[in-house]
């Protein structure tokens, strides 16, 4: 019994040991992370007043939310939109729906590469925001996006936040599928102010741009290194 | 039990000397040795591994949803400690010091890992239908997707049942410091 208390003593100072050596590498780490920081942040409010329809210049009508309502429940049957017959279309597409459920507006692709051919881009009118890391962001991101990586959101926020508050349109994205980080980096524009209204979430993300054949910007924000075709 | 110079080595007593073949061969050092080399250098690429990408670690124990949604702070200290932690243990195991510890951590945290990456093999294998041992994806534990019957059944038993000789062994050849208890120093 005495060895085995001796044991489990030893044990529980290995942990602190570690406990501490981990704590101290991850503060004088450049990847390390806050340790008071929520990074999957949920947004307070759900359901918020206003909260539009995800509707585009053409006037194409977000299929889940045909009507604008603040007291919208996500037990609101989605309706299936003839108009967006994409493989990443709005229809009833478990990631749209928990956007919108969330409150976050969304964006099918068609949507989206109209607005990316539209000259209010190039004045970042239409903003794009690419939410991964460096390494992805580097490896081929929309051209002309800027990066917002919310796990060191500190690096970008000053750059982005005030080109977002100034656009008529702001489009968050990652890799799309399972990706959840465009969901986070939203989640934290609208937490610094950014009207819900503007902001959208592309789910397709650079997936669904690659599949769709449209040319990638590979390196910095505006190197012109384009690289298309699909994957 | 000798006392002395005689202490610098594992002196079996005259109990000792009845026991069994394993204990003889415990004798020697080289199960232990064996034990703690493969253990912690497997723990030392695992867990460096980890550290580099502290990101990458987080979203994978949280998808475990082991921890309650209201508490990020507990599921940020796991992300950027464990890490860290395995790489300590494994660097304890390999130079022998606080052997027995490491090793009864080390046990512990195997047996945690296994079962919730278990539980969670279980959850796919309920909702995709997929056999069981097709099951395949990154469990968090620094080697990349990997197949799950493979992960459990073999490399996480494996070092279980080696982590389970450095534990069970009193043997102090080849060690720095077997046990952080003064007085007990190794030889």
């Amino acid at each position: 019994m005495r060895e085995a208390v001796r044991v489990v003593l030893e044990g529980l100072a290995v942990s602190v040991a570690g406990l501490g050596i981990g704590l101290a590498a991850n503060a004088m780490s450049p990847k390390g992370l806050k340790v008071s920081k929520n990074y999957f942040p949920k947004l307070a409010l759900a359901h918020p007043v206003g909260q539009p329809k995800a509707t585009m210049p053409s006037g194409t009508q977000d299929p889940l939310h045909p009507e604008a309502s603040a007291s919208a429940h996500a037990s609101q049957e989605p309706q299936v939109s003839p108009a967006n017959p994409s493989a990443d279309s709005t229809q009833v597409d478990p990631v749209h729906q928990h956007l919108h459920e969330i409150g976050l507006n969304t964006l099918p692709h068609e949507e989206v590469a109209q607005m990316h051919s539209d000259p209010r881009t190039q004045v970042n009118a239409f903003l794009f925001i690419d939410a991964r890391d460096d390494a992805h962001y580097q490896a081929g991101h929309i051209p002309g996006a800027y990066q917002l990586d919310h796990y060191y959101i500190d690096r970008y926020i000053d750059q982005v936040l005030p080109l977002a508050m100034n656009a008529e349109k702001v489009v968050v994205y990652c890799n799309g599928g399972e990706c959840e980080d465009s969901e986070f980096a939203a989640i934290e524009l609208r937490n610094r102010g950014l009207d819900p209204s503007r902001l959208f979430v592309y789910p397709g993300g650079l997936e669904a741009w690659r599949q769709h054949g449209l040319a990638v910007e590979r390196g910095a924000r505006g190197s012109g290194d384009l690289n298309g075709g699909a994957q | 039990m000798s006392s002395g110079p005689e202490a610098m080595s594992y002196t079996p007593t005259r109990e000792a000397r009845q026991s069994s073949l394993l204990r003889q061969w415990d004798a020697t050092g080289v199960p232990s040795l064996l034990a703690r080399l493969i253990v912690g250098g497997l723990f030392i690429y695992m867990g460096f591994n980890k550290t580099q990408d502290p990101v990458g670690f987080l979203k994978l124990i949280r998808e475990y949803q082991m921890i309650p949604q209201g508490m990020p702070v507990l599921l940020n200290v796991l992300a950027v400690t464990l890490p860290w932690l395995e790489v300590l243990c494994g660097v304890l195991l390999i130079a022998g010091v606080a052997v027995r510890g490491t090793a009864g951590l080390l046990v512990t945290m195997l047996v945690g890992f296994t079962a919730i990456i278990a539980v969670r093999a279980v959850d796919i294998y309920q909702s995709t239908g997929q056999a069981f041992c097709q099951i395949a994806f990154d469990c968090g534990c620094g080697t990349g997707v990997v197949n799950i019957c493979f992960k459990l059944f073999v490399e996480n038993t494996g070092l279980l049942l080696l982590s389970l000789v450095a534990l069970w062994s009193r043997s102090r050849k080849f060690c720095l410091r077997w046990s952080l208890v003064p007085g007990r120093r190794a030889g």
